[in-house]
């Protein structure tokens, strides 16, 4: 994108990630997991980063969450957040007093697994209270009626779960609680890692309805880390694909699955079986080879050794991001004649 | 070519898996899929029920008969689990791992035709140049390769069935088609028959084509047939809310998130009392349901049979995310 569309009167990312970097140190060497991700996300839309397993989706907000293990190294770059308030925040410079002030009220972060997170000697109902209080948002007169509202929303009937204890509900019913508990402080931003892994199918669709919902009503900017291409053409306006620790393509979801423009990407979405295989005669395509190790990443484009139009400029030497179209954002030389970023 | 019946935690279950075939068997977890595998394999006794290799009854009402014949071969019979992170021992190399299974079962080979046999077999399942893998440890490999691994461990017995269960889910989406077809050349190449197991319909059916597959929900098999059959024609309510629910890699618009299609949120209709596994959650419940007999089938087309009592008058169907013109 020219930084002036960007730029411009009305139009600035809720969090703009600029060549962000990050290791781990482990007694090999390095594991580069996030290399240099340049994200914009857009506020009140979902925006979802996807990859396979070790590309680095969790490592790339915990770095600008700053909530890494202690071996980790974050090596520059920058995560801007724009508040409400209008105020600016570098989450990579600022101090963890900054950063609890943010954590909750303003960010929401609801990890994998988070639903095996709630206390099990509390109540549900404890659960919401405690967090009120420890955020000091805690009004005797109105947060009942507000938890009330909020568990409707997350399609839970208020009056037979506040009194419940996690143990007596079922893993789908305890996810939507602990979506409740991050949405109750009214985050601006809300990140959710992997939430409909472990799910049925039908668990999973009406989360994934729940969280339609409470993007509809609260129009605040949710971020998607999934490895589950087809959640994401559903739900996610917004898509950006992740890579051996890098971002290859960026663009709306439907222009992505229509028009994929990364190799990586179009192999990924056609690597995929599906039911609806049988129905539109498709036949999914492997992708060949295996993801690099990221102690040892290939030199010049990460996916060099898997890409059919790999030559030997890709061997050599990194791409930057193109924007071959308006709104798509495309690391790949084959993008060269179009505009860097 | 094996046959079982039981009840319980499986209800009423026949399956027929036929020589030189990969079928598939999906439901979603706890519906019994992995412990009808194991029975498959003798990991597992039935209660009731007989279990048969090559038309031999090995296992019949939870005990083996045929015990000769169930030592001899039951290494003909093998299972791969789901979860190639701990299948494998951590402190052992591929060379190591592989090689006293060889020395068990390939007792002719000498020394150096072992390893020969060794580099054979991890070129077979795509570990390849098989001297560069033969001295790592599991944690140099991928899941995608240790799968890999797995596999060729289990092929050393030649055997006859390999019960492959949830082997792709804990690999790359981009990798798993690759598994699958490695799967689809051991049947071609071998003629080992593979019962795929996984929670994926997309991937069970990839697996299957044509081939039977076997939907379970709650202990019971709800319908089975020709698995391209199945997801196209449908005559269960459950494998269609299934197939409608399911989210799919197509995109026909801007963000359209589907609703619940085919399955009640809350139960309704308490006066009914059936004993199909989805009256709980079917829209389609009545006073008919309650004749319902786990284990009788109603056939809907050639080879295809739904446990459903409606099945054959079901209302006309298609999938929630198919566009209303036919393509």
């Amino acid at each position: 994108m020219s930084d002036e569309v960007r730029t411009g009167k009305n139009f600035k990312p809720k969090l703009e990630l600029r060549n962000l970097r990050m290791e781990y140190l482990v007694r090999e060497g390095s594991i580069k997991a996030v290399s240099g991700v340049t994200l914009f996300v857009d506020e009140g839309k979902i925006t979802a980063i996807v990859g396979e397993s070790g590309s680095g989706k969790t490592s790339l907000v915990e770095t600008f969450l700053k909530i890494l293990p202690r071996n980790a190294r974050i090596r520059g770059g920058e995560a801007l957040l724009r508040l409400s308030s209008g105020e600016e925040v570098d989450l990579i410079k600022a101090d963890e007093r900054t950063m609890r002030r943010l954590r909750g009220k303003v960010i929401g972060y609801i990890p994998q697994g988070a639903q095996n997170s709630l206390n099990p000697v509390l109540t549900v109902e404890q659960h919401f209270i405690e967090t009120l209080r420890n955020h000091g948002l805690w009004k005797p007169e109105s947060s009942m009626s507000e938890i009330h509202s909020m568990l409707s929303l997350v399609r839970l009937d208020p009056d037979t779960v506040l009194k419940k204890y996690p143990f007596e509900l079922s893993g789908g019913m305890k996810q939507r609680v602990v979506i409740a508990l991050t949405m109750i402080l009214k985050p601006e931003l809300v990140i959710l890692d992997e939430p409909t892994s472990a799910l049925d199918v039908f668990s999973q669709r009406v989360l994934l309805n729940i969280l339609n919902d409470v993007s509809m009503k609260y129009r605040n900017t949710m971020i998607l880390i999934t490895h589950d291409i087809p959640v994401v053409a559903e739900l996610a306006d917004r898509l950006a694909v992740l890579y051996a620790g890098t971002v290859v393509e960026v663009g709306n979801t439907y222009e992505i699955f229509k028009e994929p423009l990364h190799p990586y990407t179009s192999m990924l979405i056609s690597a995929i079986p599906s039911v609806a295989d049988i129905y539109v005669k498709r036949i999914p395509k492997p992708v060949p080879g295996e993801p690099p190790s990221l102690l040892n990443p290939p030199p010049g484009c990460k996916f060099h050794p898997r890409c059919p139009y790999a030559v030997e400029k890709c061997r050599t030497s990194e791409p930057p991001l193109y924007e071959p179209k308006k709104e798509r954002f495309v690391k790949c030389w084959l993008y060269s004649g179009g505009e860097k970023l | 070519m094996f046959r079982k019946r039981l009840i319980k935690a499986l209800q009423s279950i026949s399956v027929e898996i036929p020589n030189k075939s990969m079928i598939s068997l999906v439901g979603e977890s706890g519906s019994g899929k992995t412990t009808l595998g194991k029975i498959l394999v003798g990991l597992v006794m039935p209660t009731t029920g007989e279990l048969s290799w090559e038309n031999t009854v090995v296992v019949k009402d939870g005990r083996i008969v045929q015990k000769d014949f169930y030592l001899s071969n039951r290494h003909k019979f093998v299972y791969v689990h789901q979860d190639p992170y701990t299948a494998l021992n951590p402190s052992k190399n591929v060379k190591n791992i592989l090689e006293p299974v060889v020395r068990k079962y390939k007792k002719h080979l000498s020394n150096a035709d072992r390893f020969k046999y060794i580099r054979e077999l991890l070129e077979e399942v795509g570990l390849v140049p098989a001297e560069y893998f033969i001295d790592k440890y599991p944690h140099h490999l991928s899941g995608g390769m240790r799968q890999r691994l797995s596999l060729a461990r289990a092929l050393i017995t030649d055997p006859h069935l390999i019960v492959a269960d949830e082997v792709v889910s804990m690999v790359d989406p981009s990798i798993r088609v690759s598994l699958i077809n490695l799967l689809k050349k051991i049947v071609e190449n071998r003629g080992t028959s593979i019962m795929f197991i996984s929670h994926d319909l997309g991937a069970a059916v990839y697996a299957a084509g044509d081939n039977p597959m076997y939907v379970m929900l709650k202990g019971l098999v709800v319908e089975f047939g020709p698995a391209s059959e199945v997801i196209y024609r449908p005559e269960h309510p459950y494998t269609r809310a299934l197939i409608s629910n399911i989210p799919v890699p197509l995109v026909l618009s801007e963000r359209r998130v589907r609703g619940l299609d085919g399955v009640m949120e809350s139960a309704r209709n308490p006066n009914v009392s059936s004993p199909c596994p989805f009256s709980e959650m079917c829209p389609l419940l009545d006073s008919e349901c309650s004749s319902l007999t786990p284990g009788s089938y109603l056939r809907v087309g050639p080879d295809h049979y739904s446990l459903c009592v409606k099945a054959g008058k079901l209302p006309k169907w298609r999938p929630s995310w198919l566009p209303a013109s036919p393509g």
